[in-house]
């Protein structure tokens, strides 16, 4: 029993450690990201990509948020350009199911990893998947024509 | 103004991270130890025979079936905590890291998404069935 609790004990603060030295970093990283100027670069090009998903360029900030830094931060950003009317119904629909499927890309990505899981696989599975049923969706609502 | 941003990230992004690391403590651990002791219970043979048939379409032990109820219901943390704790190898962590991450936190994340104006039933609903449609498609993908 001893023996178990010693195992379970080491076992669950050498993961603890591997995921903080990985955190930690990339939480640096994430928040002076944000800061500098090369945020602005970054929704620029993500602007860029994402129209071929069916977005317009307003709904580039709400994305890029979301997925780096997570869904509270997305919603709430998407909250402020629906306020000012720059976001349609269809494009609040589309974000959400975007950013249900995936987003805080980085954290959370990096938890997984630090336990034994491969990173290409739940990085680009997870985005392949997303965009999918982000395409699928956009058809779907297009067919019916009454979210405009 | 122009290097205050990369001071003030690296504060805060330290702060962040060992905040995110202690809330993770304070669930894995303890999600660890109820894990390991289960294991030595009656309670999780029930769980892996009940559950066997349905988590072999995702290449998985009924057991890990205890992953997807937490992590689902929970958050990723807990997730964390019964995957470290059940010792499964890399692909099953895969595979489940895959589903996990697709669907988690389903009441706390269900609850955003309906302030802002999307049904939260629909979008659970979507969520799980995406996360099956995943784990599905990596156990017939990786080898």
């Amino acid at each position: 029993m001893i023996e178990i609790i010693q195992d379970a004990l080491f076992g669950s603060l050498s993961t603890l450690l591997t995921i903080t030295m990985i955190v930690v970093p990339l939480m640096i990283f994430i928040e002076t990201f944000k800061r500098s100027p090369f945020w602005d670069v970054f929704c620029n090009n993500v602007a860029k990509i994402i129209k071929y998903l069916g977005f317009s360029k307003n709904s580039a900030i709400p994305l890029a948020a979301g997925v780096i830094f997570g869904l509270i931060y997305g919603a709430g950003t998407m909250m402020d350009e629906v306020k000012k009317g720059l976001i349609n119904t269809k494009e609040i629909i589309l974000i959400n199911i975007f950013l249900v499927l995936s987003h805080a890309m980085i954290e959370d990505t990096a938890i997984f990893v630090a336990i034994g899981a491969n990173f290409v696989i739940i990085f680009f599975g997870r985005i392949a998947i997303t965009i999918l049923f982000v395409l699928l969706f956009g058809k779907i609502l297009d067919l019916f024509r009454r979210f405009d | 103004m122009t290097n205050s941003f990369l001071l003030e990230g690296i504060k805060v992004g330290f702060f962040k991270g060992v905040t995110t690391t202690i809330n993770l403590a304070k669930i894995v651990v303890p999600v660890f130890f109820v894990v390991t002791i289960l294991k030595a219970t009656p309670l999780m043979y029930y769980l892996d025979t009940i559950f066997s048939p349905f988590m072999k379409y995702f290449g998985l032990p009924g057991d890990a079936s205890l992953v997807l109820i937490t992590g689902y219901l929970l958050n990723i943390y807990s997730a964390v905590g019964v995957i470290i704790g059940l010792g499964l190898n890399s692909r099953e962590i895969t595979i489940l890291a895959t589903m996990v991450l697709i669907a988690h936190s389903l009441i706390l994340e269900g609850a955003i998404c309906s302030r802002i104006g999307v049904n939260p039933f629909f979008i659970t609903f979507f969520r799980i069935l995406t996360s099956f449609i995943a784990g599905f498609l990596l156990n017939v993908v990786l080898r």
